[in-house]
This record gives structure tokens, C-alpha cells and sequence, in this order.
């Protein structure tokens, strides 16, 4: 009786090359010795992330694996996650470019590189570049590492070059983290026009940019490269020398970042911390032009109309996630979260996509809810309804870099309801009820929020709601425990915040005397077994 | 000029007679026509029986106006996913014959039925927990509990990202 174990190893190699989740192949490599073999799980491991810093040790072990892959091209389909992590301040700071020793004679690699796609122009310089990571990789062999300490390599080229080597002989990579690749006025205070360089001087941001950007790259007719990628982290972190360090939210060039990825046929979510956006850097995209459908932002700050310009971007949103908090404001605070009507009237283009919905930002002027009264709400929201969307916020439409939120939005009607695929709900109070209200023709100020909940809810969390403390608020959430009581609803399973208050984030005041409020990033786990170098025969 | 009808002879004695451009889509059949020449005679094709002989045959006739597949390049652009409507119907059948299937479509080098079979396969095993697949597939376990334990340790970096 035929049975998948009658197949030939070469069918059998070829239904586990189309299985991507390593956990689909870790299932198959428990059944028997057969398969165990054939997934051939350890080599996967030495390869399912590779990450490429400017430390030595980083570099050498990213470099082996990359050389063992040109020979062995195979290799590069267990390639899952690339992260690049080298931050801005140090990378260019002390850059000077370097007399570059001989050349090897490494026609390997230069193959590699003309078959990554940079140009002519560029390929003899790289491949001294890779002779300069070939001696780094030669000096550390003969010195050995000194336990607990990195060399870092002042020459920006090295990991940039490797790390796009590495994506372009990866075909298979779902996952990337890595640091801005590039200087720009925001994300550097002392930046200068001189670090001002031509792209291809800085070859992963130019290499990543014609990916995302340029349909005819590699070449016309060669497999495109990160066709497969879903998921990206833009690591938002500085050198801890400097004064600019972790206690605040860091500025980051979020548009220009997601430019080097936000057309790519897989790409999903991107995701970020401690990213402040401000007026500065590119601005949005023209309107539903990036494929990203799921964002996550969390401490983090950014102005409503930018995260407005973010909304609005997207094709299709299907999740939203923004939370402020575990960093200090190093100045005023941008207002964030407070213009209901800008954000509202943005995620209502997404009315029937967005599944979840996580906004969490506590009420930003502190003198407002301290004199709270019961018709607060109304005056609020007519308050801000009369507000100008753009605050003075000139020459908007302009540039192509700079594109508005298009106006058509203010014009839409509908509320919380419409929302016909949201599922988890985690919002402020206020803001709650105003979608519930709805806007232009939907808007209903004597609506019930039990009436006017998104028809898939499952889940809901209400932030900021204190018994007692708002005869309007009380009301509602009497009509919200009405509604669990008669089970009318079939959908809604979960409704938090109504019985315990559940506090907003909040910025960090004092970050030195609250130091343990502070967010700092869980760097992955990496052992030691992972980078070892070992130079396969 | 060539024959436009072919003979072939399956391994369980039964005769079916086809169009040549049809079974052409089979490399190893297009190869052979052209080393032999003509034939009047059936072609015996002593792997495979009626039963699959006749659904591989439907496969190519339905197929048979496709362009010839090119390198293997493009599959990487491909989700596993993506199987033609038509061809998910074909591929309903039970897991012997889909194994029978697959088996012939790799004999007669027949690459885009091949391709179909091991999407076909790739989806039954995707998301599914060791046990699951054991059962679906029916696999016989021949670690002992020391070894199974070894490499589930082994593997546990194999979350999915």
C-alpha cells in the first residue's frame, strides 16, 4: 500500500523544501528515523537566524556562514532572520574611510556580489570591503576572543555589506530586526550635511531600497529577493556614551525606514519602541500604498497626525497596536491620542478590515481631567471638533514626500459599529465613547454604547473608567453589564476595566528616580553554540 | 510524420490509447518516443496500474495547453500554497492514490503533476503537532523514548518565525 514513506528521498526533499515554518518541520523530524534525516535539523539551526553587528566576533561568524552558503547555495533556504544591528552614532562618527590592504583574490565573492544586483561601479569597492571582513575574520582566528569583550570595527561598510550578501542569498527569510541604516537629521542630534552620502556608500540602505522600490531589481527576470519576508522590528536604539540615552523616547525617521520595506508582496507587520515621531523625516506615504496591514508600536510617541499618516497608508489594516510609556519626554510632549476626531476619522477607512484595535495613552493634559464635570465629554469633543486638523500644519500636500491625509476623510460618516471585523477592542474610556457616538451623519449623542458595538466584538477592554467618578461614564457601563447579563450578545466574551480600573501608560516623569519604569529592550537570547566560528571544510 | 494516437500498456494488462501531445507532457515518454521512433505497438509502463494510469492521463490531458515549465527559480516566488483550483479537485482522492500518483508522476517526469503531489502533501503536514501528522500519515515510530526525548530538546529552537 503506498505510503508517504514510499516516496524517494528526492520527492520527500522536495515536500519538506515547501514547508517555511521550521516548527511543520521540527513536527516531521520526531516521526521516524527516516525523516529525521532528511529535515537534517541541526544544519537548519546553524543557519535559521544569522545576525551581523560590528563586532568582530558578529561579523566573522555571519561571514563563514555566508561563504559556506555561496558554495553550498541550498544553505541560504534556512535562512528565516536576518538582524542588523549597529547604531547610527558610533557607525558614522569615526568613520574615515580606510586604505584598503591587496586584494584577494576571492572571485566567489565578487560573484556573489555582482549577482546580488549593486552595480558595476560598486562591486570592485565591495569586494574590498569583503577583503577587509575576510582580515578581520583572520585576526580574530589568531587571537581568539577575549571572553566578554567585542571588538568593534569602526567601518560602517563591513556589516552592511555582509548583511546584504546574507538577504540577498536567503530567499526564505520571514523575519528581520535591524537598526535605521542610514543617518538622517531626526535620528542623529549632531548630524551633519557631510554624512550626507550617496546611497551606494551605504550599501544595505541602497540594497533594501531598490528591493522595496525598484521592480527591475536584481535584474529583470531574476527572482526577487525578500519575496517571502513578513515581519520586521526597526530597533530603536542609540550608544550609551552619548547624553542622548535611554531615559527618553529616541527620534527615528519612521516613514524613510518603511520605505526600505512597505511594498514587499509578503510583508505584514512592522513593528517598533521608543520611537518618537515628529514633524521631521519624510512624512507618510501617498495614500493606501503600503502592504503593511499590521503595526505595533508600543512606548512610544507620535503626534496624531502622524499617526494619522500612518493609518491612512496602509492598503488594508487589520491591526493596530500604539502605546505610549517606559520613557520620559525630553520636552513638551506632542500630543498624542487627543484628537479623537483625526484618528477616528482615519481607522474608519479600515472599517471593515481592522480586527484589532489597542490604543493606550493616557489623557496628555492633565489640567483638563482635573476638573472634571459630567458634561465633560460634550465640551471635549466640540472643542475639538472645532479644532483645525492640522494645526497650522503647512505645506502638507506639496512634496511627494510630505503627502497629507487626503481630505475625503473628514467627510466620512459612521462609528464604532461599522467596524464589522473588529474583534479586540483596548481603548481609553473617552475615546471609546466617542466612536460609539460616531461622526457627521452617523454621530448620535444620546446613542447607548451597548447598542453600538462592533457586531464580531469578542473581547473589550476599557481603559481609565472609575465608578462614581462620571454620571455619563456609569450610565454606559450600566448598559455594558446590562448586555453581559442578557447574553445577548453572542459574540463578546471578554469585558475588562468595568469592575477594576485600568490605568492608561503613561510617560515616565522622573526617569532617575523611576529607573525601574523604564522599557529597555529584551535582546534575544543568541548562545554561544549559535556564533561559534567554525570554518566547515 | 508521427503517430497522433498512442497505445500504452499499464502494468495490470489494460490497454488505453491517448493523444501524442498529451503524453508528451511526460518527459520520460517524450524521450523515449523520440529514441524508439514510431510505434504501432502498446508502450508497457510496468510501474503504474489502470486505476492511476487514468488519473494521471486526466491530469495531463487538462494540462496538456500549459507552457513547458521553466527553471526551478520561479518556485521559490510561489507560496506552497497556491494549487490551481482544478488541481485541488484532482488531488481529492484517498492518500493511496495520492502516493500512487505522486510515485507515477515522478517515473514519467511529469514535473507540474509532481509539483501539485508535494504542495498536496506539503499542506496535509502544515500546522499539524507530531502526533497529528503520525496519525494522518500513519507512521511507524522507531526511536526509542530516550532518543525521542533527545530530539525534541533538540529542536526546541524550532518555534515558528
Amino acid at each position: 500500500m503506498a505510503h508517504l514513506l514510499c516516496l524517494p528521498t528526492e520527492v520527500l526533499l522536495q515536500i519538506v523544501s515547501l514547508l517555511s515554518s521550521n516548527a511543520d518541520l521540527a513536527a516531521l523530524a520526531i516521526q521516524c528515523r527516516r525523516l529525521y534525516s532528511i529535515t537534517d535539523m541541526k544544519t537548519r539551526k546553524r543557519y535559521h537566524r544569522i545576525r551581523v553587528t560590528n563586532s568582530t566576533k558578529h561579523l566573522g561568524h555571519a561571514f563563514v556562514l555566508l561563504v559556506e552558503i555561496l558554495k553550498q547555495p541550498l544553505l541560504g533556504r534556512y535562512v528565516r532572520h536576518i538582524e542588523y544591528f549597529e547604531p547610527l552614532a558610533r557607525c558614522y562618527s569615526q568613520y574615515k574611510p580606510k586604505n584598503f590592504l591587496n586584494e584577494l583574490d576571492m572571485p566567489v565573492v565578487r560573484a556573489a556580489i555582482e549577482q546580488a544586483g549593486f552595480r558595476s561601479a560598486d562591486v570592485k569597492r565591495l569586494v574590498k570591503v569583503f577583503t577587509q571582513i575576510f582580515r578581520v575574520v583572520e585576526r580574530v582566528e589568531k587571537e581568539g576572543h577575549q571572553p566578554g569583550r567585542l571588538f568593534e570595527v569602526d567601518e560602517p561598510f563591513l556589516a552592511q555589506t555582509l548583511t546584504a550578501l546574507l538577504i540577498s542569498v536567503s530567499p526564505d527569510v520571514v523575519s528581520m530586526a535591524l537598526t535605521q541604516p542610514y543617518p538622517t537629521a531626526d535620528a542623529m542630534h549632531w548630524y551633519d550635511d557631510a554624512l550626507e552620502t550617496e546611497p551606494a556608500t551605504l550599501p544595505l540602505y541602497w540594497f533594501l531600497y531598490q528591493i522595496n522600490n525598484n521592480d527591475d531589481f536584481p535584474a529583470p527576470g531574476r527572482p526577487k529577493l525578500l519575496t517571502k519576508l513578513r515581519n520586521v522590528y526597526m530597533i530603536n536604539e542609540r550608544e550609551e556614551v552619548y547624553w542622548y540615552e535611554d531615559r527618553f523616547y529616541y527620534p527615528m525617521d519612521l516613514f524613510g525606514f518603511m520605505t526600505l520595506f512597505h511594498r514587499l508582496p509578503s510583508i505584514e507587520s512592522i513593528c517598533t519602541d521608543a520611537l518618537e515621531a515628529d514633524v521631521d523625516g519624510r512624512r507618510g506615504f501617498p495614500f493606501a500604498s503600503s502592504h503593511i496591514s499590521r503595526i505595533h508600536i508600543h512606548h512610544s510617541l507620535i503626534g496624531d497626525l502622524d499617526l494619522a499618516r500612518l493609518i491612512c497608508s496602509c492598503k488594508q489594516l487589520r491591526e493596530f497596536r500604539y502605546s505610549i510609556g517606559g520613557r520620559a519626554t525630553g520636552r513638551d510632549p506632542i500630543a498624542t491620542l487627543n484628537d479623537y476626531r483625526t484618528i477616528c476619522q482615519a481607522l474608519l477607512i479600515h472599517r471593515a478590515t481592522l480586527e484589532i484595535l489597542d490604543l493606550n495613552a493616557a489623557e496628555q493634559d492633565s489640567q483638563w481631567s482635573a476638573v472634571v464635570e459630567d458634561d465633560v465629554d460634550e465640551n471635549l469633543e466640540e472643542r475639538r471638533d472645532q479644532e483645525p486638523f492640522f494645526w497650522g500644519d503647512e505645506d502638507l500636500s506639496d512634496s511627494e514626500d510630505n503627502v497629507a491625509v487626503p481630505a475625503w476623510i473628514w467627510e466620512q460618516s459612521g462609528s464604532l459599529k461599522d467596524f464589522s471585523a473588529l474583534k479586540l477592542l483596548a481603548v481609553d474610556i473617552n475615546f471609546l465613547l466617542y466612536m460609539a457616538r460616531g461622526v457627521n451623519s452617523a454621530r448620535d449623542k444620546g446613542c447607548e454604547l451597548a447598542g453600538r458595538l462592533p457586531p464580531s466584538l469578542e473581547s473589550l477592554l476599557i481603559r481609565g473608567y472609575e465608578s462614581g467618578r462620571n454620571k455619563n461614564h456609569d450610565n454606559q457601563v450600566a448598559s455594558l453589564r446590562a448586555l453581559k447579563s442578557d447574553q445577548v450578545s453572542t459574540t463578546l466574551r471578554d469585558i475588562q476595566g468595568v469592575d477594576q480600573t485600568i490605568t492608561p501608560a503613561m510617560h515616565v516623569e522622573d526617569p532617575d528616580r523611576d529607573r525601574h519604569l523604564l522599557w529597555f529592550r529584551e535582546e534575544e537570547e543568541w548562545s554561544e553554540e549559535d556564533e561559534d566560528i567554525e570554518v566547515s571544510e | 510524420m508521427s503517430a497522433q494516437m498512442l497505445t500504452f500498456l499499464s502494468n495490470d494488462g489494460v490497454e488505453i490509447t491517448i493523444a501524442r501531445d498529451v503524453a508528451e507532457r511526460s518527459v520520460l515518454i517524450k524521450n523515449m518516443l523520440e529514441d524508439l521512433g514510431d510505434t504501432d505497438e502498446a508502450i508497457p509502463i510496468p510501474n503504474v496500474n489502470e486505476a492511476v494510469l487514468r488519473k494521471v492521463i486526466e491530469w495531463c490531458e487538462h494540462h496538456k495547453g500549459d507552457p513547458p515549465s521553466t527553471g526551478d527559480d520561479d518556485d521559490s516566488r510561489r507560496k506552497t500554497t497556491d494549487i490551481d483550483e482544478w488541481d485541488q479537485k484532482f488531488m481529492q482522492v484517498d492518500q493511496e492514490m495520492l502516493f500512487e500518483i505522486i510515485l507515477a508522476a515522478n517515473y514519467l517526469d511529469i514535473k507540474g503533476l509532481l509539483d501539485v503531489g508535494c504542495k498536496t502533501v506539503a499542506n496535509m503536514i502544515k500546522g499539524k503537532s507530531p502526533e497529528e501528522i503520525r496519525k494522518t500519515f500513519n507512521i511507524q515510530n522507531d526511536f526509542t523514548p530516550e532518543e525521542e526525548d533527545q530530539i525534541r530538546r533538540e529542536n526546541e529552537w524550532a518555534e515558528d518565525r
